[in-house]
Order: structure tokens, then sequence, then C-alpha cells
């Protein structure tokens, strides 16, 4: 539990707020590279952190992220037309490059008044198909992120957004970081993986050997955030299924091997879940990752990204053929983490229990830093020698005496 | 002797007093977990402040006199514990 005003700074990151004071100070995941494949391709609107933006590739190439409202009248430069070089207003015709730079306004002819002014505009990077903005005060802009998921060429990877509404962002982070929940909630697809029948190559490699529902929880601060590990009896005696959870602040999980999942807030009411699959020996296949997380069904996602969830099947649920009555994973995990009550969840009211040991690091972990950030000081994560290129999700049976800590030798402890 | 929390208590509460749930929950919770869980405990002492900010959190619980919780384990204010300290019994 929290108390209200406890509650409020983790949860609320408009302008001016101190976890979006925070949030502001790294590199935010805005859209994946696909949104905007070509040069010249559609703008697209993008909402975080509570304030609007556009985004859009040049003639060039080029990435641009603007303040959504045109410079001249606020009209949505998300209706624009990406042409020659910039985007242009279709109210008035004022056009912009990508770094703001005024190049047109047909109703003003003054030169001296294009140099004089440029729109807002941020900087830009682009990795992993993944494309980032920095919203924050220039002084303070850290070096671009560099995930191990980042290398190699585009076929390694399967990046997806989703849009959970209804849903604040650090419930949502909460949920990457809640192990004991996956044997239950996510218990039809658990059952799959132990039998060898669910994405054998990718989330199920490890069969999920274990049973055991009451795992023993390890934490460990790291240079990045933490990583835990859920210590279960394994089915072979003597053995510990180990299964390693990295958070990287602020908003990025690793639920197992090659896949990466950033839960970003656009508001404090919805939540844009960035999800990425890399594996350089099995290339992710978009068509099985979507039927399996039960997205290929358009009343669940469509082009508008928003997560949907359809009725529970309630007469599985009843044959035993279905634990919550509802498929895939992010469909599951949506259900839970958009109806908790309201868009933020009243955790004055909620009674954690030790089990959800790595919730409650993360709560202190980002009050900590927001209050670090409101007294001068820079976040710990963005120290520039800390080196988050190395960080994975995975998992390992190991010998009951033996250290988790070997299954993730890069993860440099605090 | 420490004190279960009951609503006649609410009213008592030195408003004066406070402290980070985050912090104090998170401590707290290592602490159990490196003792082995709660499974043969039933109580958790919490200092004055720790007590006024649980309480305050949960005044619609209080005052519906349902049994105060914390990790788990019921709570007691416990006046020999200062500062944000918390002690399971």
């Amino acid at each position: 539990m929290l108390s209200h005003e406890e509650n409020e700074k983790l949860c609320r990151v408009g302008p001016g707020t101190p976890m979006g004071e925070l949030l502001r100070r790294f590199w935010i995941p805005i859209c994946p590279s696909k949104d905007l494949a070509q040069p010249d391709s559609d703008p697209v609107r993008i909402r975080r952190l509570g304030e609007d933006f556009v985004a859009f590739r040049d003639s060039e190439g080029e990435l641009g992220v603007l303040d959504e409202q045109c410079f001249h009248r606020g009209a949505s430069l998300s209706f624009g037309r990406v042409e020659d070089g910039g985007i242009r207003c279709l109210y008035h015709g004022w056009k912009y490059a990508v770094d703001g730079t005024i190049m047109d306004t047909p109703n003003m002819r003054q030169e001296h008044f294009k140099k004089k002014f440029k729109a807002p505009a941020y900087p830009v990077y682009e990795a992993g198909g993944v494309v980032f903005a920095y919203f924050g005060h220039k002084e303070h802009q850290p070096p671009p992120p560099k995930y191990k998921w980042m290398e190699g060429p585009d076929e390694w990877r399967y990046v997806f957004e989703m849009i959970q509404e209804n849903c604040n962002w650090v419930q949502a982070v909460e949920g990457g970081l809640d192990s004991s929940h996956v044997g239950i909630l996510h218990g039809d697809e658990v059952a799959l993986i132990t039998r060898g029948e669910y994405d054998p190559k990718g989330i199920g490699k490890d069969r999920y050997p274990s049973v055991d529902q009451a795992p023993r929880l390890e934490i460990e601060d790291t240079t990045f955030g933490f990583h835990y590990v859920a210590l279960r009896e394994a089915l072979e005696p003597g053995k510990y299924y180990a299964r390693i959870t990295p958070y990287v602040m602020p908003f990025m999980t690793f639920p197992a091997f090659a896949s990466a999942v950033m839960r970003v807030p656009r508001d404090d009411e919805s939540t844009a879940v960035i999800s990425v699959a890399w594996d350089p020996d099995d290339y992710p296949n978009e068509a099985a990752i979507m039927d399996r997380q039960g997205m290929d069904d358009p009343r669940v996602y469509g082009p508008d990204k928003r997560l949907r969830i359809l009725p529970q099947d309630r007469e599985a649920m009843r044959r035993g053929e279905s634990f919550s009555g509802i498929r895939g994973f992010n469909p599951q995990d949506g259900a839970m983490t958009m109806n908790m009550g309201g868009p933020i969840l009243d955790r004055t009211k909620e009674h954690v229990v030790p089990s959800d040991m790595a919730v409650l690091r993360m709560r202190r972990l980002l009050l900590r830093c927001a209050d670090a950030v409101a007294n001068g000081e820079a976040p710990p994560q963005l120290d520039p020698a800390v080196d988050a290129s190395e960080v994975v999700g995975t998992s390992g049976v190991i010998d009951v005496d033996d250290d988790w800590r070997k299954l993730v030798p890069a993860h440099k402890a605090l | 002797m420490p004190t279960e929390v009951s609503h006649d208590l609410y009213g008592e509460l030195d408003e004066s007093l406070g402290a980070p749930l985050a912090e104090v929950l998170d401590r707290t919770c290592i602490i159990l977990l490196d003792r082995g869980g709660i499974d043969d405990l039933t109580y958790l002492n919490v200092s004055p402040a720790v007590y006024q900010s649980v309480v305050r959190s949960r005044a619609k619980e209080v005052r519906r006199g349902g049994p105060m919780s914390l990790l788990g384990l019921l709570l007691r204010r416990d006046e020999s514990l200062s500062g944000n300290e918390t002690s399971a019994a």
C-alpha cells in the first residue's frame, strides 16, 4: 500500500509533477519504426506524459518530433502533408523541418520571421525498430539508450505497440514485475508451455519445469534498476527453477529470454505498451505472436492499437478448459490492469504481501529517484558509466546451492 | 505492550506523525523474506509514525472496524519503536 500522497506522486506524469520530471530525464519510446516506415510517410500523432506530439519522417528519411499543435494557430499537424523536406500544416500552410525550422509561412511574407523563430522540436533516436524522443531539458539529455534487443538486422525483431486505456502506467509496469501471477492468471499458457506446445523456441523455451506456485523470491539492486529471481522447486529433485526478471528504469521489463516490454505513460490514465520480440537464432514470427496473444482478432486489437477485452468464455471455464476464459498473455494482463477501480489504482486500499516484493521495490525506487530529481540530483541509472546493453531476462535450472546470478553475469549489482 | 488498531483509536491519532510507506514496506518485506516468510508470524509491530500513516490511509477500513494488516500480518502500534521501525512477532 501507499499513502494517497505517495500514490499521486508515483502515478502522475504531467509537466511539473515530480514523476513527470523524473521520466523526462529519460529517452521515451514513442512508436515502432514501422509506423514511420518510409520517407514522407504519413505523420503519426503521439501522446506521451500527458502531452501531444507529431512524429514524421522527412524526404531524406530523417525523423522529427514536434509539438502536435502548429506554431501558428494551433491546428493539429497530424493532419499535415509530409513533403519536400518537412511537414506542412493543412490550415494555413506553415511548414516545418524535423528540427523545427520554419520553412514556409504562405500567409506571411516577412523572411526574418522564419529565421527568428523555431517550432518546438525534440531530439529523436531510432534503434532496434523503436523510435525514442527526449522531452527533457537540453542540459540533462543522456546518451541514447542501448539494449541487447537493438542489435542485428530488423529481421531479428518483431515490435508492436498496444494501448491500454483506463490504465495508469505504474499498474501496467507492476504487472511485469509480478511473478506470482504468472502460473495463475496465465495458467492456460503455462500448461501449454510445460507440454512444449507454446512457442517452444521462444517464451516456452524452458518448458517451465516446475509446479511450485509459491516461489522463493530474492531481489538485488543493480546499476540499471534491479533484478529479482523467483526460485521454484524444479521438477528435477534437488534443483531450483530460477526465473530472473530485470527492471530497467523507468519503463522496461524483460519477461524472459529474448523479449523486452516498455510500458510508457501516454498520460495519467492510459499506457502505451511497446513490446519487442528478439531472437537471432529463430526470427520472431508476427502472425504466430499475434495468434498466441489472442491479438489476431480485430475485436481485440486493431489499427487503432487499443487493446479490447472480449467477454470471457465462461463455458470454457466451467468445462475446465480455461482458467481465465481469456485468450493470450496481453488480454489477460489487460483485463486485470485496465479494470482496477479506475484508471489509477488506489493503493491505499490494496493489501500487498511479501510475494509482491518486486512491485514494492519498483515503487520505492521510482519515488526515491523522483525526490532526487526534485532536489537537483540526476537519476543514478543515467550515470554514463551504467551499461544496460547486456541486460536480459532469463531462466534456468540450477542446483539449490548455486547462485542464480551466474545466469546473468552482465548485470552489475550495486 | 503493542496495541492492535481499532476504530476507537482513530480519533486519538497524532496528525503530526507520518512515515513514507513505500520505504517502510520495501524494507520490511525484505526482512520478512530473509527470515523465510511469514508462515510462523501473526503480528507486525510498527512505530507510532508508521501506524499513523497506515491508519490515515485506511480510514474507511478502520471505521468499519476491519482488522488492519500490512504485508499479510496484523498491525500493532508499538510505542517502543521509533521513526519508521517495524518488528514482526
